[in-house]
């Protein structure tokens, strides 16, 4: 192996010892070991590596996003409830009988596509848990400003029919969540020295889901949701603090 | 409620995924954005990879792809597989001046790499991935990734040098 071939081979050496055992690096090691030049030219090679890998360490890593990730999970996972029978440890002829049930319940199910409330949908509880955990949201692009700017106005009333552009908000760089891969745009803003979470879904995202043409307000746990529709979207405002804020400002 | 395994599989490798889509976001909101709709897709996706070492390719894999597919980022991001190859590595200067300098100074330098070279060299730094998970990750031959990793750090180094330059006394 030629000293260049090895330094090419060795750019790939973590610093952390990671591959210490790797064949793949055992030749060019016991190179760098008996040749001067390429032993010191690989200590200054993973001197600069470590310093680089420490800032990448050094990236904070908000606290909250663990719990954010399981309780978005958790929303998904109500929204559309997986039959996973076949991980179970039943004996496979019940299997076989209940996967004839799941079939029938599942082809039942998605034939009714029953109406169901936005207030209290999986959509609520997915908008709920993002906004309690403020320090991951972030407004962006010169659209969700101008609509904040707007919401913030005390003369404001936030259900009062307004053009909502989706297309444009959403890629001028408004927050964008993804709820089974489907956008919920979201901006935050502040009434009354109260943080509130306006979010807006398009309707055909969620089609099963109703919502009145006027706000209505319901309470989970402490969190107030105000829900509405129009021809297009459907709304959605988070109080993290109760309906007090919400009922000055629909 | 998430498995258990679902829990551990996060709680696992949510940090280094976030790290990996901060260095590609360059900012914390969109990089939490990218790394929970990574975790959601493995979620809706019900994968059952028993194996650690390739669940995290997977995320890794995973969380890359939704990046580039981010429409407004697609624009942005060059056809990185249509660059004509580098030509001869830039002259690198030595490295140790690098080594002790303040922390943050390499994400700073780290956007000045071309991007065709910053995954795999942020990949590489991140330290989760091995040679041979990074041309997974990338689905890129052995050898591209080498190539991209020496180049990167000379870019790397360059931008390093450029920017201690442009901090010090007499330019200031």
């Amino acid at each position: 192996m030629k000293i260049e071939e090895a330094k090419s081979i060795l750019h790939g050496y973590r610093p952390n010892g990671a591959d210490a055992a790797n064949p793949h690096f055992r030749e060019a090691l016991a190179l760098s070991r008996n040749d001067a030049t390429l032993r010191a030219w690989f200590e200054k090679q993973q001197a600069f590596d470590q310093a680089m890998s420490a800032d990448f360490e050094a990236i904070e890593v908000p606290e909250s996003l663990c719990d954010a990730i399981l309780s978005a999970a958790d929303a998904a996972a109500a929204e559309t409830p997986r039959s996973q029978w076949w991980r179970g440890r039943l004996a496979i002829g019940f299997a076989v009988a209940a996967s004839i049930a799941v079939i029938l319940t599942l082809t039942l199910t998605l034939k009714s596509q029953a109406p169901q409330s936005a207030a209290a949908s999986p959509l609520a509880a997915f908008v709920i848990s993002d906004a309690q955990h403020p320090e991951t949201h972030g407004g962006h692009g010169e659209e969700a400003a101008a609509l904040n700017r707007l919401l913030k106005l005390s003369t404001t009333r936030l259900s009062d029919p307004r053009a909502i552009d989706f297309p444009v908000l959403h890629d001028t760089g408004c927050r964008t969540l993804h709820l089974e891969s489907r956008d919920v745009l979201e901006v935050c803003f502040k009434r009354n020295g109260a943080g509130l979470h306006y979010y807006i879904a398009r309707r055909t995202d969620f089609p099963n889901l109703t919502a009145p043409s006027a706000p209505a307000i319901a309470d989970h746990a402490g969190v107030s949701i105000a829900s509405w529709s129009d021809q297009t979207y459907l709304y959605l405002v988070v109080s993290p603090t109760g309906r007090t804020a919400l009922e000055k400002i629909l | 409620m998430p498995t258990e395994d679902f829990t551990l599989l996060v709680k696992a490798h949510y940090k280094p995924l976030f790290r990996f889509a901060y260095s590609l976001t360059r900012n914390s909101p969109d990089a939490c954005d990218l790394t929970q709709q990574t975790f959601l897709i493995w979620a809706k996706s019900g994968h059952a990879l028993r194996d650690d070492g390739k669940s995290k390719s997977w995320l890794f894999t995973t969380l890359y792809r939704e990046y580039l597919r981010g429409a407004r980022r697609a624009q942005r991001v060059e056809a990185l597989e249509d660059l004509p190859p580098a030509e001869a590595d830039p002259p690198a200067p030595e490295a140790d001046s690098y080594v002790g300098r303040r922390t943050g100074v390499v994400l700073e330098a780290m956007p000045e790499v071309d991007e065709l070279y910053r995954i795999p060299l942020t990949l590489f730094y991140l330290q989760e991935s091995s040679y041979q998970e990074i041309s997974d990750q990338l689905d890129v031959p052995i050898g591209t990734v080498m190539s991209r990793l020496a180049r990167g750090k000379a870019q790397l180094r360059a931008a390093l040098s450029r920017k201690q330059v442009g901090s010090s006394p007499q330019n200031s």
